[in-house]
């Protein structure tokens, strides 16, 4: 008897771990030291690894990722891949690497979009986010994918020092041709718990970012997406109608996988906890692990009472367990407002007077 | 001096700021909890009941406050990728067009998913 496929949105692979960026908001783990520990996989295994996942489950799409995913030359082999399975492509890059030549050859894959990130409208607010030498770099690549007629959609990062500038990021965006624009709040997980006290967003500071977007939706008809949740006991979603919002799609029919470096299957990008080993096990089977089925199961303690608790999940569950643990793994986003351990703590860093020790850095040094 | 004021007294204006954030959130959940509440008597007990009981004037339905589960790391298309993506549109308020999903199955019924209002995106 034939055995049907288990369907899931997305696959997002981590093609290396290398990235020649160094943002301070990266959330994955292994940026910690540039990746050197946990490199890649040649690449006959990582078609190998790809094929057998997209064959045993039926993806809607795979995210090309990194690191930054253009440090692979092999990239246009895992396309091909993707391709010969007829599922749909999209990339994110920081644009740097990005070469006429690699623009040329890309624009017959016809990826759904390669998404850029800009988090600064200058150079110097985009590089304090990035680090030095790579806002013209970023620009160039997004102006020779769109001279190839490559999709081109931007994302920013909103942070501590960005939020207020938004307006001003997505209007650079627009005049490099880019309106469609994925709002990714700074969400503290993997290497990026250690910048939370710098970068972290109050709700202050997220109602006026989504002020400005509103107002690029509505009057210049960008399509602005905040991807990461935003709460709805944190913003009121409906005072920004031409923004659109998500909520954590882990144990539901939009998950986007991920699947590390060494290939590891995990929950998302943001997520460290291992599902399974994609060497040794079946796709199919790892989709619907435990770790997948019960993953909405786990209440925060403030969000018990809530009727959304289901939905919501309290928001961000990989920031969550990163900076507050996994016990009561609230969004940092909302516990830095309600949980009064942790807002001392940030405030104390914040003053400099002792720093913050997150979750997954304790449990690091412990080890 | 509590840990909101500063040495002189006064609060800066970030500690200000942190205070109402603070406090609209806990005023938030509290509204989301008796919108939910009122719902439910809603379907019991009929509007006045409603505003008697919960002093509170519209409550919404529960749907209309959260959003979509979808992926974090880039927008979903405008238009569905693929052919089999076409939309699907359910009567149902929503501030953004409909998701395309038509070809995905719902993950395992032991998730109790939340249910997805039909919406499009970007990303
Ligand atoms: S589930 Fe938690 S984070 Fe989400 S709206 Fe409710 S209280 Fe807020
Ligand atoms: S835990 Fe959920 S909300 Fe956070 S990044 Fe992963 S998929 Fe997105």
């Amino acid at each position: 008897m034939a055995h049907s496929r288990p369907k899931r949105y997305a696959l997002a692979i981590e093609l290396t771990s290398y990235c020649n960026q160094k943002c301070g908001y990266c959330y994955n783990d292994f940026r910690e030291d540039g990746g050197k520990s946990l490199g890649s996989l040649p690449t006959e295994e990582l078609l190998a690894l790809v094929d057998r996942a997209l064959t045993e489950v039926e993806f809607d799409h795979v995210t090309l990722t990194g690191g930054e995913p253009f440090a692979r030359a092999d990239i246009f082999d895992v396309m091909d891949v993707a391709k010969r399975h007829g599922v749909g492509i999209q990339i994110i890059s920081n644009g740097g690497l990005i070469t006429e030549a690699m623009a040329t050859r890309l624009a017959p894959y016809k990826p759904s979009f390669v998404q850029v990130t800009l988090d600064g409208a200058t150079k110097e607010q985009h590089e304090a986010h990035v680090g030095e030498g790579h806002y013209d770099k970023t620009l160039r690549g997004i102006s020779l994918l769109k001279m190839q007629g490559v999709t081109v959609v931007g994302c920013t990062v909103i942070s501590r020092k960005n939020a207020k500038e938004l307006g001003a990021i997505l209007d650079q965006f627009r005049r490099l041709g880019v309106t469609s624009v994925a709002l990714s709040r700074f969400s503290p997980a993997g290497y990026a718990t250690r910048n939370v006290a710098e970068l972290l967003p109050s709700r202050s500071d997220m109602i006026e970012a989504l002020s400005q977007a509103e107002v690029r939706g509505r009057d210049h008809k960008m399509q602005v997406q905040v991807t990461m949740p935003m709460p709805p006991c944190v913003i009121e979603h409906s005072d920004f109608p031409n923004v659109r919002f998500g909520g954590c799609p882990i144990g539901t029919e939009m998950q986007e996988f991920a699947l590390g470096p060494k290939g590891e299957l995990r929950n998302c990008t943001l997520h460290t906890e291992v599902i399974g080993d994609g060497h040794t096990q079946s796709f199919a089977e790892l989709v619907e692990a435990p770790a997948v089925m019960h993953y909405r199961d786990v209440t925060p303690e403030f969000c018990a009472p809530c009727p959304h608790k289901r939905t919501c999940v309290g928001g961000c569950g990989a920031a969550g367990v990163a900076v507050m643990g996994k016990s009561n793994p609230l969004d940092p986003f909302v516990a830095q407002h309600v949980d009064d351990g942790f807002r001392a703590a940030l405030k104390e860093a914040r003053r400099g007077e002792a720093a913050l020790v997150p979750a997954n850095r304790l449990r690091r040094a412990s080890v | 001096m509590s840990e909101q004021d500063s040495d002189d007294g006064r609060k800066s204006p970030d500690e200000d700021s942190e205070r109402a954030d603070h406090d609209a959130i806990l005023a938030r959940r509290k509204w989301l909890i008796a919108s939910a509440l009122a719902g439910v008597a809603l379907a019991t007990e009929g509007c006045d009941r409603v505003k008697s009981v919960l002093g509170i004037d519209q409550p919404p339905p529960p749907e209309q406050v959260t959003a979509d589960p979808m992926p974090c790391l880039s927008q979903v298309p405008e238009t569905p990728p693929q052919p089999c993506l076409s939309p699907m549109i359910a009567p149902q308020p929503c501030l953004a067009p409909p998701i395309p999903r038509a070809c995905l199955s719902i993950a395992p019924q032991r998730l109790d998913p939340p249910r997805p209002p039909p919406r499009r995106r970007p990303r």
